[in-house]
């Protein structure tokens, strides 16, 4: 379907105000399909043992680092903004009044 | 494990339960009310984006805070693919949760049911379908919130009483609970007799919630962790000795594996965005788009914090609780309780009424909406029953109605089935309901073919599947069908069976409800679409909501689709009946301001005003009502096709093609700039040339006379003096000189313009290429008695070069300057050398050269004119042809000249780099 085209021709058409680094939805796209593939079968399984790792059973300890390296790649992402001032304020305008 | 101190359990007090309960929830009034006052005055305080997470967190209910404990007790890491699938989803909010809030902004969105109604076509029938899923797929969730309410409490209360077990169900105590959220839903969410779709009080309330739960949470998990055992290593250590930890720290003991694992990690993606409170909160109740960046990383991160606790919690109870004796989706209250820390006991069961309330208020709120705009609304005014005037007031008794409705469908969901399911079971049922929202929103906003059609197929077929396979066997769990319902399947038949349609095996029932439902309603979403009509009306929104980013926000959209005629008094008392004669006065003006119209009652109401009333109607009552109250008061034909296909044409193609048209024009006109200019020059060229060729044959006329003459009296005169003959030979030998040099001086020219001359590139010396130009114009001086001076460097200019063709520019320029010399004076030649480049000038003291004619002198065949000679000298080619030479090497070629002063040619060459 046209659906990935569209995406990002979306994210390129948001550029009546300012154009949004197309690097970033890819970025996310990849996050969210490497999040999916750690979390899942078959790599899960590699950790589903009976074994403790710092007194911590590893298969937790794999999955709350995983966790926490998405949340804190999606920060890394995100967080980089395009320095244009005035833009919250733009986009505040959208607002109800 | 430090020792446990059994001791005899105190009852809290019953009275003390009550008191803190509703002490707790006049605080969160106040919180709300605060809210309210600040919204009124325009500082709102959730006008932010921690705020905003806060209030997302909603997600995490009773199901949360006692079920995942329970659900981990049994099957270890299995409770957490329902906050592993939100993080994920989050990683992508700001592509898709933003578009969607952007939508809902633009077209006024209410409700979940009112963004799929409006995406497709503003059907209201979809709206409606949507409204009956999520009502009747809410329901065991609602259910759940109750039963974890109640049993809280009777776990608090009856604790160590010989009762605990029998009344920890408690029905009465769901019924009043049941009320009492009712109540305050209402207080929360139609207090206002302004009904639109925004309830700031109740986000700040909702948000203060939020903290107040994961606070609980996080208090009963150290207090497990650190107080009842050394730190999380010991915890471990000592479930290692005691339990069959295996079952808890492996993958074996979830059930249905992996596929389930995956099956609940997709079901929570799309519940975290399309459970209808979500919606509400993500999306209705958005302040401003640029929040979702901060939620996107901080709301995992809150889930990853409320979720740190929940294995600790559950072995230790496990741990302290023979099997069975204790509910384990109570061990959050029962472990504190046992330690007799009853203060901490009540502040978990606070968090828990926090959980629960927050998402009972936010879960009514959002299903009372839909069930007034999208079920109610549409259907009361198709059949003419509204005709009121203050219809404000009606609206908001059918909402509270609807809250009153929902929790106790609610309650009796949880009388029918209470006992059968655990927490997280129930929701899970929820969840599966939700997901089916997913493929029709989705694919909605990504891609234009969905049609409604499809839409409505999709969601007919996956709730269908759903009753079947998740709704119909609870049901006969609870014994109010025959459970051979569930095994062998309905009258006998397996291959029907519930649990395992056609035989499909090897799913949880959970698994296997999401694999069917989802197949029939991507299948049907996608094959209807696809063989099926899309209607106009469902085409331009679908252009509109896949293409929102690609334009401009359309305040005017669909400006043109009303076609019949209205006055503007209709349109200003319709609006009036909704949100009230003052507001619709308010929100008329400042549309008459805004596009500087005077709005007089009788006259008739143009088409962007009639779009506008809708769109002022729909805050309120929703896309698909708000279409059919505007074709009530419209005259004739209220929407017509031709207008849509119109406006259709123009969004999409229209705008391709004059954009087409633009870019031709845009081209059409630079290439016509272009032939002007180039006419121009050619016709400039044309009258040099004509001049050239008269020039030209005049020179070269001027030689050949002469030869003709003298040749003619040589072969007439036979007798001629030898002395005289040979001074007439001479005279043929120059003039036929002359000609060859005029003709050599053209050919050269032709053959370097056209680029066909090659260049040598040889080392050399620029004082040597001077003396060779000299001695080469020395005769020439001498006939004139012109002494020519040189200032030339002591040693070698090395260069990079044409020797010849360097000689040549010398030559040619200081015969020039030889030529317009008066006689007996001199002519100078200076070489220099700055940094890079080789400079050498000529200097002689002719006549000038006006300022004018400075920089066409290098241009082929122009020639001076000699104000004094009257004519044109020369071919006019010499300095053409020393420009294009001295351009050639990298140099640069002028004159500086005061007229009546001389002239000074310079040029300047690269010298050669070391």
């Amino acid at each position: 379907m046209t659906t990935s085209k569209d995406n990002s021709s979306d994210i390129r058409g948001d550029g009546s105000q300012i154009p949004e680094p197309e690097r970033r939805v890819e970025r996310l796209l990849g996050l969210l399909i490497v999040g999916l593939m750690l979390l899942n079968f078959p790599l899960l399984s590699i950790f589903s043992v009976n074994a403790f790792f710092c007194g911590i059973p590893v298969l937790y300890f794999y999955l709350f680092c995983v966790w926490f390296l998405i949340i804190g790649v999606t920060v890394f992402v995100l967080r980089i903004r395009p320095s244009v001032p005035g833009r919250s304020d733009e986009s505040r305008d959208s607002r109800e009044p | 494990m430090k020792a446990g101190i059994p001791g005899s359990p105190d009852m809290v007090q019953y009275w003390i339960i009550l008191l803190v309960s509703f002490g707790y929830l006049g605080v969160l009034f106040a919180v709300a009310y605060y809210g309210d006052k600040r919204a009124d005055t325009g500082r709102s305080i959730i006008s932010n984006p921690y705020i905003y997470t806060f209030s997302i967190a909603v997600y995490c209910t009773g199901w949360t805070f006692y079920g995942s404990v329970g659900r981990a007790a049994s099957t270890g890491v299995g409770f957490l693919p329902i906050y592993l699938g939100p993080t994920l989803a989050a990683s992508i909010w700001w592509l898709v949760l933003r578009k969607i809030i952007r939508l809902s902004k633009i077209n006024h969105i209410t409700s979940i049911a009112d963004f799929v109604s409006s995406r497709y076509g503003k059907s209201a029938v979809i709206g409606g379908l949507v409204t009956v899923i999520s009502v009747v797929g809410i329901l065991p969730y609602i259910a759940l919130q109750l039963k974890a309410i109640s049993t809280s409490f009777n776990v608090l209360f009856y604790h160590g009483s010989e009762k605990a077990g029998a009344l920890s169900l408690g029905y009465d105590t769901a019924l009043y609970v049941a009320l009492i959220l009712a109540v305050f839903s209402i207080l929360f969410g139609t207090r206002h007799i302004d009904v639109t779709e925004r309830h700031e009080g109740m986000v700040a309330a909702i948000a203060f919630e939020s903290i107040v739960k994961l606070l609980a949470f996080s208090a009963v998990g150290i207090f497990v962790t650190f107080v009842l055992f050394d730190g999380p290593s010991d915890l471990f250590e000592q479930a290692a000795l005691m339990l069959d930890i295996t079952k808890l720290t492996a993958m074996d003991n979830t059930p249905g594996g992996y596929a389930s694992w995956f099956a609940l990690t997709f079901i929570s993606m799309t519940a975290i965005m399309f459970l209808p409170r979500q919606f509400q909160i993500l999306v209705v109740e958005n302040v401003n788009e640029e929040h979702v960046r901060t939620a996107s990383w901080l709301f995992p991160l809150y889930l990853f914090a409320i979720n740190l606790f929940v294995l600790p919690i559950a072995m230790g109870g496990l741990m302290f609780f023979q099997t069975g004796s204790v509910d384990a989706d109570m061990f959050v209250l029962t472990l504190p309780l046992r330690s007799e820390e009853q203060v901490l006991a009540l502040f978990v069961f606070i968090g828990g009424l926090s959980a629960a309330t927050g998402m009972v208020i936010v879960e009514t709120i959002a299903l009372s909406t839909m069930l007034c705009n999208d079920l109610l609304m549409p259907v009361l005014l198709r059949l003419k029953l509204l005709r009121r005037d203050d219809m404000g007031r009606i609206l908001l008794s059918i909402r509270r109605g609807s809250i009153v409705l929902v929790l106790l469908l609610g309650y009796l969901y949880f009388r029918l089935i209470g006992e059968s399911y655990a927490l997280v079971s129930m929701g899970l049922v929820s969840f599966t309901a939700a997901a089916q929202f997913a493929p029709a929103i989705l694919l909605g906003i990504y891609w234009k073919g969905a049609s409604r059609q499809g839409a409505l197929a999709g969601l007919a077929g996956g709730f269908a599947v759903w009753i079947y396979t998740l709704l119909l066997p609870s049901f006969a769990r609870s014994g109010w069908i025959p459970l051979s319902f569930i095994e062998p399947g309905p009258f006998g038949i397996s291959l029907l069976g519930p649990y395992h349609l056609f035989n499909l095996s090897g799913f949880d029932p959970i698994t296997h409800a999401v694999f069917w439902s989802m197949l029939l309603n991507i299948g049907l979403l996608v094959g209807v679409s696809l063989f099926g009509k899309q209607e106009a009306l469902d085409q331009l929104q679908a252009a509109m909501f896949v293409d929102v980013y690609k334009k401009r926000v359309p305040d005017t959209e669909g400006a043109r689709l009303w076609h019949g005629k209205t006055r503007v008094s209709d349109l200003k008392g319709l609006v009036a009946r909704m949100i009230g004669p003052e507001r619709a006065a308010m929100v008329f003006d400042t549309y008459a301001v805004q596009h500087s119209q005077k709005l007089q009652d009788d006259t008739l109401a143009n088409e962007s005003l009639v779009s506008f009333a809708e769109r002022e109607l729909a805050r309120t009552v929703g896309a698909a009502s708000a279409r059919v109250m505007i074709s009530s008061i419209i005259e004739g034909e209220a929407l017509s096709i031709e207008g849509l296909m119109k406006v259709l044409d123009e969004t999409s193609q229209v705008i391709e093609y004059s954009r087409r048209l633009e870019q031709k024009s845009r081209e059409l006109e630079s290439a016509t700039q272009e032939l002007k200019r180039t006419n121009e020059r050619l016709k400039e060229l044309d009258l040099l040339k004509d001049e050239f060729v008269s020039t030209v044959s005049h020179e070269l006329r001027t030689p050949l006379t002469s030869i003709r003459a003298f040749s003619e009296i040589l072969q007439d005169d036979v007798d001629m003096d030898p002395q005289q003959r040979k001074q007439l030979l001479r005279i043929v030998v120059k003039e036929s000189e002359r000609l060859t040099r005029l003709v050599n001086e053209m050919l050269d020219f032709t053959k370097i313009e056209s680029g066909a001359y090659q260049w040598e590139h040889e080392n050399l010396d620029l004082v040597s290429v001077v003396h060779e130009a000299l001695a080469s114009t020395s005769q020439l001086a001498r006939n004139k008695n012109i002494t020519v001076s040189s200032a030339l460097p002591a040693i070698p200019v090395l260069i990079i070069g044409d020797q010849d063709r360097l000689v040549q520019v010398l030559i040619n320029l200081l015969s020039n300057a030889i030529k317009y010399c008066e006689a007996n004076t001199s002519v100078s030649i200076q070489l220099s050398c700055t940094d890079m480049m080789a400079r050498l000038e000529v200097i002689d003291n002719g006549p000038g050269i006006m300022p004018e004619e400075r920089a066409s002198i290098f241009e082929k065949f122009h020639q001076l004119r000699d104000a004094s000679k009257g004519k044109p000298q020369g071919t006019g080619l010499g300095l053409a042809i020393c420009k294009t030479i001295i351009e050639n090497h990298g140099g640069r070629i002028w004159v500086e000249s005061e007229p009546g002063r001389g002239s000074r040619f310079i040029f300047t060459l690269p010298l050669k780099l070391d």
